[in-house]
């Protein structure tokens, strides 16, 4: 994820955009959007591509990101009649708090008119 | 329980190591890098909206909703498996309910902060108001 940061970081500097990138590096648009999406596991040589795309050395592409404020994460509650969750949350903190928020409720009733037809 | 809980809960046996990437993923957003739009997959409900989905490798299998208010402030939705010979959410029953909910959300978010009923406040991460989403006839 992180060096899907410093990649975009990157770009916005040679004020390149995906497709102009994407020429580049001899990719189309939709491998662009993979490598940005922070789920892509490079492969060395294409790092080296990238790199040398950037006119910069490979260890450059590595340099560390500020970190940004933190996020806040919400989450909504469903009121439907569910069995109690198999699994702890993820979210609890040590302290019984807990780093997601409920944002409330959503009416069963209004959840089924969101069912498709 | 809440929605993103019903999806762990829904996927965790099945898709083990996909709910832990997007656990995992989700914990660097919240801690290092704040929920940069390029990681979310965007324009997943009506025109305009920010609902989105976030993206999980390519050659996995499923799709978690989410609305994403710039890079401080997400909320996270139900999702599911999305299986390679869908092409949208609309083609699913529990994608669709699980999209719709976001549209839905997002769409009563709208129109609450445009109605005053509620607010951004703590540097637009956190909404102050009525935040209820209950139906008129049901009791408080």
């Amino acid at each position: 994820m992180m060096f899907s940061i410093r990649l975009l970081e990157l770009m916005k500097e040679r004020g390149l955009n995906k497709t102009q990138f994407a020429e580049e590096v001899g990719k189309n648009n939709s491998e662009i959007t993979k490598w940005l999406s922070g789920t892509h596991n490079f492969t060395m040589d294409v790092m080296t591509e990238i790199a040398a795309a950037f006119d910069i050395e490979l260890h450059q592409l590595f340099e560390e990101q500020q970190s940004q404020n933190s996020l806040s994460i919400w989450t909504s509650s469903a009121s439907l009649q569910l069995e109690p969750a198999r699994f702890p949350s993820p979210f609890e903190k040590g302290d019984g708090t807990n780093w997601i928020h409920p944002l409330s409720t959503l009416s069963q009733s209004k959840t089924s008119q969101l069912l498709p037809n | 329980m809440t929605l993103f809980e019903k999806f762990v809960a829904d996927n965790i046996v099945d898709f083990e190591d996909e709910v832990n990437d997007v656990l995992n993923r989700l914990e660097v957003m919240a801690k290092k890098t704040g929920a940069r739009d390029h990681f979310f997959k965007q324009h997943e409900g009506k025109e305009g909206d920010p609902v989105c989905a976030l993206y999980d490798n390519p050659d996995k299998k499923l799709r978690l909703y989410c609305i994403r208010y710039h890079n401080r402030t997400i909320i996270l939705g139900d999702g599911g498996h999305k299986p390679k010979g869908i092409r949208s959410w609309q083609e699913k029953k529990d994608l669709a309910q699980a999209a719709n909910e976001m549209i839905f959300l997002a769409a009563d978010i709208d129109r609450k902060l445009k109605d005053g009923e509620i607010e951004w406040t703590d540097q637009n991460t956190r909404l102050k108001g009525n935040t209820n989403y209950l139906d008129e006839d049901d009791d408080e």
